[in-house]
């Protein structure tokens, strides 16, 4: 059994959550008491992560850090479909990649704005992260504009959802939390609708459900 | 017309803007607009009809754009009350299950007119003008929207002096050339989108999309780092 060192209120560990949950793999969450406890960064969890971040899994003593390469470890593991991360398809590896860091940095941006507004994070350059997701958020909403003309609806056009949706998902719904409005962004608005009608999605605190579409 | 005076003339809120295009409203979506500083929560029923609300629920002021399309209604997504396509009438309160909500109990409605592959509506205008624009609108294909961080006026201004296509003011926030018709919509005092519309002629859709975004976009960038710089 998978081992997920966990936190609720973490975007990153919420990616992990959600695959796992899609892909329909069990798994126990080890809790980690980030928020006021700071346990992410005491001796046992910095053994597990040197660099002191969540989430971390543990798969029977294969021990991996960084939600994106825990998505890819997981897809490649566990999708029988081999939709979420098409092993065979170098095009298509080739974007995954390219948005899986796009998704960290926007955990430099607007996850970074949310741990300030939110759990007192103030050494945080405020003004510079929401600046810096407002121009992440206009380069992926006219990538999601332009796919949509094109037919598509996820960020990489495989005609399915990949593990690059699941990573960049989490803090762009969470954006508001760290004072960053997505009103400007309606490809953005209607992609966060269809990522959140994909069968097995789960919702953590501060993100909602969508209505069924049909 | 300088800014403010176009913030504050009592003319511009009878006036017809568009505020969404009708590809921003796909099943079951709400789409969140703001014309003149007034929020908006638009959404298209099943029947076809498209609603345009204030965007705050009547209970506790949550933004309705975060709520439910469900086809026929709306639901608030804090304490679940709903509202009911075109009348936007509150038809049930979950909290009193067994008590009809009082007929009073109904949100501020705009009016809408989907026209030119644009939904148009008004702060306080009335019925539809016959024609929404001052001139003829290019009809085809709609632009990318580009909302700008800079004033209505000095978007328009940019728009007839700067961009890569001769465009000439039809209009206060109208503007036409080359086949192209481009609508600014006020969105707040600070801030403005452009909306297009254009007429292709036989090239190819999407390599004409990105042209006309391309060039808005770099127009966009050119004035908000003009003001960041005068900042």
């Amino acid at each position: 059994m998978i081992t997920l060192y966990d936190y609720e209120l973490s975007g990153n560990c919420y990616k992990v959550r959600l695959l796992l949950s899609m892909l329909g793999v069990p798994y126990t969450s080890h809790l980690v008491d980030f928020y006021p406890g700071r346990e992410h960064k005491s001796d046992w969890f910095l053994k597990l992560n040197p660099l002191g971040q969540i989430p971390v899994i543990d798969d029977e003593g294969y021990v991996l850090r960084d939600a994106q390469a825990i998505l890819v470890y997981l897809a490649a593991k566990f999708d029988g479909t081999g939709k979420w991360y098409p092993k065979d398809d170098a095009g298509a590896l080739g974007r995954i990649a390219q948005w899986l860091s796009f998704a960290d940095a926007i955990t430099s941006t607007a996850s970074a704005a949310r741990l300030h507004d939110g759990l007192f994070y103030h050494d945080v350059d405020i003004a510079a992260c929401r600046a810096g997701a407002h121009r992440q958020f206009r380069i992926l909403d006219e990538h999601l504009w332009f796919a949509e003309q094109d037919g598509q609806d996820w960020i990489c056009s495989t005609g399915h959802p990949t593990i690059a949706d699941i990573a960049c998902f989490p803090y762009i719904m969470l954006s508001e939390e760290g004072g960053i409005s997505r009103q400007d962004y309606p490809a953005i608005r209607r992609w966060c609708d269809r990522f959140r009608r994909i069968r097995g999605f789960n919702v953590m605190p501060g993100v909602f459900p969508a209505s069924p579409a049909r | 017309m300088s800014l403010a005076s176009a913030m504050t003339d009592a003319s511009l809120e009878t006036r017809w803007f568009p505020i969404a295009a009708s590809h921003d409203l796909p099943l079951r979506h709400v789409y969140h607009a703001q014309l003149l500083g007034q929020e908006f929560a638009v959404w298209r029923a099943d029947d076809g009809f498209v609603n345009v609300w204030e965007n705050r629920c009547l209970h506790r002021g949550v933004r309705l754009s975060l709520g439910h399309n469900l086809g026929d209604q709306l639901k608030c997504q804090y304490h679940g009350w709903l509202y009911s396509n075109r009348t936007s009438n509150c038809t049930y309160i979950p909290a009193h299950p067994e008590n009809a909500p009082a007929r009073l109990i109904c949100n501020q409605v705009y009016p809408s007119v989907e026209r030119h592959g644009l939904i148009w509506s008004s702060v306080n205008g009335t019925d539809a003008p016959q024609s929404l624009a001052a001139g003829d609108v290019a009809e085809g294909v709609v632009l990318r929207s580009i909302p700008v961080s800079e004033p209505a006026d000095t978007v328009v201004e940019a728009l007839s002096t700067q961009g890569d296509v001769p465009l000439k003011r039809v209009a206060d926030f109208e503007l036409a050339g080359n086949g192209v018709s481009v609508f600014v919509q006020p969105v707040d005092e600070g801030r403005a989108i452009i909306r297009g519309t254009a007429s292709l002629a036989g090239e190819d859709k999407i390599s004409f999309l990105r042209f006309h975004n391309d060039w808005m976009t770099r127009l966009r960038d050119r004035l908000e780092a003009k003001a960041g710089a005068a900042a």
